[in-house]
């Protein structure tokens, strides 16, 4: 059973990867907003980075764990892993996919 | 040099101004870590616009910010917690009145057989019930128990059903096949000890039946029986009346993240 992310709207794509992020351990705001761009290339805000955790901990794909000082490490949930895992599977076929047609192109 | 040290000083004094765009029941639960994250890396011109968006989301979607009670209990959790206790004291009743008809304790004469009759219906009612409540726990948290401990529940349940029907020698040691699959699952919506305590109850229950315990297994199942496993579904209902975590009421359709296959 996976909660998927699609209602989440525009915060989907930050969704997945701070997912990502967090399949590695439990990592607090700063740490998932260095691992995204190191693992993505992109820029997370910290406006979309705790916009994201707000919906994704309210769909029980992420939980709060005890506070670091001031720092808060979040982690993935049993139903995180799933979604995450069924969210990469989906995307790996659907690149195997993308470049399979490529080179039926060529 | 001293521009990057006015433009962090400058960063760290405005936080307490950004912060303050979100709505005060987010900024109760995620201020603190969002202060410490924008003082570990200072905003730069583009995440304060990113913020200002995040702040006008959270004050359309309060919803977010609120902080979720940790339990969430329906009547239908007060019923099940109910049920969890009443196998319990059914057992533990059951148990009982036969372990003090055995002969070894020397007051067999004093219990009315009529009671011994009664004892076995409220033994056999408490095994039906268990059933139930068994099931109704695989289907309440079934987020909790996950794939593992919901078959150890479907197992406990049909366990149940083979000793209600006298099939103990198939039931029991299925009993605790089903309670040890349970067990993990369990610790996640009662406890460790409960959980723990549960299962420990169950496998001595099957050595002492079996007679692996000590030279006098049959008085030592039914005093363990009525004396450890009886209770230990008191225990198990005790904490079931809070119901289970909050989890988000909204049903989520199809995402569009997952892709088909070839």
């Amino acid at each position: 059973m996976t909660e998927p992310l699609g209602e989440i709207g525009r915060f989907a794509e930050p969704s997945l990867f701070i997912l990502a992020s967090l399949g590695e351990g439990p990592k607090h705001g700063y740490a998932i907003m260095t691992d995204v761009e190191a693992i993505s290339g992109q820029h997370l805000g910290p406006g979309t980075l705790y916009a994201a955790l707000a919906r994704l901990e309210r769909r029980g794909l992420i939980a709060a764990l005890a506070p670091e000082d001031r720092r808060r490490p979040y982690k993935l949930t049993g139903l995180g892993e799933t979604t995450l895992r069924t969210l990469l599977e989906g995307l790996s076929a659907f690149a195997r996919t993308g470049l399979r047609r490529l080179g039926d192109a060529r | 040099m001293a521009t990057a040290m006015h433009e962090t000083s400058r960063s760290v004094d405005s936080t307490p101004w950004l912060v303050r765009l979100y709505p005060a029941t987010w900024r109760a639960r995620y201020g603190d870590e969002f202060v410490e994250l924008l003082q570990s890396r200072p905003p730069s011109a583009r995440d304060r616009l990113d913020i200002l968006r995040g702040a006008l989301d959270a004050r359309i979607h309060p919803q977010l910010g609120a902080v979720l009670p940790s339990r969430v209990a329906t009547r239908g959790d007060h019923l099940l917690a109910f049920a969890a206790v009443t196998v319990g004291v059914l057992l533990t009743t059951w148990a009982g009145i036969i372990a003090i008809a055995l002969p070894r304790w020397g007051m067999g004469s004093i219990v009315d057989e009529n009671l011994i009759a009664a004892s076995y219906g409220a033994g056999f009612l408490g095994g039906v019930i268990a059933i139930v409540v068994l099931y109704a726990l695989a289907y309440r948290y079934v987020h909790e128990l996950g794939k593992v401990s919901t078959t150890g529940a479907f197992l406990a349940a049909t366990a149940f059903l083979m000793t209600v029907g006298e099939a103990d020698a198939l039931g029991v040691p299925l009993l605790v096949l089903g309670t040890v699959l349970l067990g993990p699952g369990l610790a996640k919506v009662v406890g460790f000890p409960v959980a723990a305590g549960m299962v420990m109850a169950t496998a001595f229950m099957a050595l002492a039946m079996f007679g692996f315990v000590a030279s006098h297994g049959q008085e030592l199942l039914w005093l363990w029986l009525g004396a450890v496993y009886g209770p230990s579904w008191v225990l198990l209902g005790i904490p079931l009346r809070h119901g289970p975590r909050q989890r988000p009421a909204v049903a989520l359709s199809i995402a569009t993240w997952r892709v088909r296959g070839s």
